[in-house]
């Protein structure tokens, strides 16, 4: 079938079936992308569908605005959802070896974006009970059509392009809103230049959240020590250093909040204990080696810099849970959403 | 039982991306001989690949008379190789052997 052919079908049921034989599915069914609905998200966008959004040099392709449209009908989203995937599609383009690692690498990371400003309201997000999902619909749709795109968009299917070993859950979507209301810290996009009433989101290349279940540690300093220890497990160390996104959850914040521990001071905690010697990290497989002289008081940290570790407040009351997230070496941004046309920031 | 909804002349937008432009190519045919050739190597710079590549390399030339094995290496195992190294590839080699290692 070449683009936009017409095809007749019986009912609705038997399109998501083509889809399904066009191989356009990331395993669950879609919706199928339409041509008026993806003129509807191209329009309220202000978009004609010739815009190239992103490239993908090693299968020489480029994305446009109207395959993105498709994509992001296919998802599930809404048109009001589209500045959100066409910005992040953007942003990562910035940094094409991380755009192949997400497509490809045998590591397996997905694609995290995390939205703040009025936007949250405007597309009903959440941030509350539930953060990483299941249950609503732009969390799930958003990040369900960034790998749409690349799955149709750059045959980034398993064992084509992407040889992830083990793939990834949230390869599917990693998704949500901060909740900046009850946060006892200034939203994450002010903290990084923008202003509150600005609608940005924040895009890194990153593996599943590691929960960190405390329930017990009834002082900030226990709950910052457990996080650095998880940190320093060895299925985070080897990465050492890098970037990080921590999501604490309310009660954690709260606690937190009550001790005093301030975003900067979280994140010079971390650096400060999330670290250990190269030597254990040859001795465990997870550097390379030869073990030299000195290794075993060479310590290497979870990040370089406090701002490596991006910090925000979101999930449910009732448990006392935060998560560590992986962001790979891929430097975090945040840009701003605008409606239409193209994102700005730094 | 639900309201049924039936669709037809329903036209699909392919989500696929755009081919872009790739220019003329076409493989060298391939020599009758190896005997005498010069072989390139073209390896991912991941962790060891050129280690297994050297080897691969020497093995290579004893088995059929190379007269040169040359290595290259990519800045990135992640991004497409660099025209220059290609340049080079193009132009100091006879047969390019290239290794994806991880």
């Amino acid at each position: 079938m070449n683009r936009s052919d017409i095809v007749e079908f019986s009912d609705t049921v038997e399109i998501i079936e083509e889809c399904y034989k066009m191989g356009w599915s990331d395993g669950l069914p879609v919706v199928p992308p339409v041509e008026y609905k993806v003129r509807e998200m191209l329009e309220l966008s202000g978009m004609t569908g010739e815009e190239e959004i992103i490239t993908f040099d090693m299968r020489r392709r480029v994305l446009t605005s109207e395959n993105a449209a498709a994509n992001a009908v296919m998802a599930g989203c809404l048109p009001e959802y589209f500045p959100v995937l066409t910005t992040a599609l953007r942003t990562l383009d910035e940094e094409k070896n991380y755009v192949n690692m997400a497509a490809s690498s045998t590591s397996s990371p997905a694609v995290l974006m995390i939205v703040n400003g009025p936007i949250r309201h405007t597309l009903e997000m959440n941030s509350r009970d539930g953060i990483f999902g299941p249950g609503n619909r732009a969390n799930a749709c958003l990040g369900r059509a960034v790998r749409l795109c690349f799955m149709n968009g750059f045959e980034a299917r398993p064992g084509i392009l992407d040889r992830g070993t083990l793939g990834n859950p949230s390869k599917y979507t990693l998704t949500f809103a901060e909740n900046e209301e009850d946060s006892p810290w200034e939203p994450l996009h002010v903290s990084r230049g923008f202003q509150p009433e600005d609608s940005c989101v924040t895009i890194a290349v990153a593996y599943n959240p590691i929960t960190v279940n405390n329930a017990y540690g009834h002082s900030g300093d226990m709950i910052l020590a457990s996080v650095a220890d998880t940190l320093k497990s060895a299925c985070l160390a080897w990465r050492f250093p890098a970037q990080w996104a921590l999501v604490f959850g309310p009660e954690h914040a709260i606690t937190l909040n009550e001790g005093g521990w301030t975003r900067r001071g979280i994140q010079e905690y971390l650096i400060e204990h999330a670290a250990r010697p190269q030597a254990e990290l040859i001795r465990l497989g997870i550097a390379q080696g030869p073990e030299r002289e000195g290794d075993d008081q060479l310590l290497r940290r979870c990040s370089r810099e406090p701002d490596d570790i991006i910090i925000v407040m979101g999930g449910g009351t009732g448990g006392r849970n935060s998560a560590i997230i992986d962001t790979t070496n891929y430097q975090i941004r945040t840009r701003k959403i605008e409606a239409p046309g193209r994102s700005s920031g730094s | 039982m639900a309201d049924t909804v039936t669709v037809r002349n329903v036209r699909l937008v392919d989500p696929s991306g755009v081919e872009l432009p790739v220019g003329d190519f076409r493989l060298n045919d391939r020599p009758a001989t190896l005997e005498g050739k010069t072989l390139g190597l073209l390896e991912n710079s991941k962790a060891n690949s050129d280690k297994v590549l050297n080897e691969l390399g020497q093995m290579l030339q004893e088995k059929y008379g190379f007269k040169e094995v040359r290595m290259f290496s990519k800045h990135s195992a992640s991004l497409p190789t660099k025209s220059e190294t290609i340049e080079d590839m193009l132009n100091g080699v006879d047969v390019l052997i290239t290794g994806v290692g991880d």
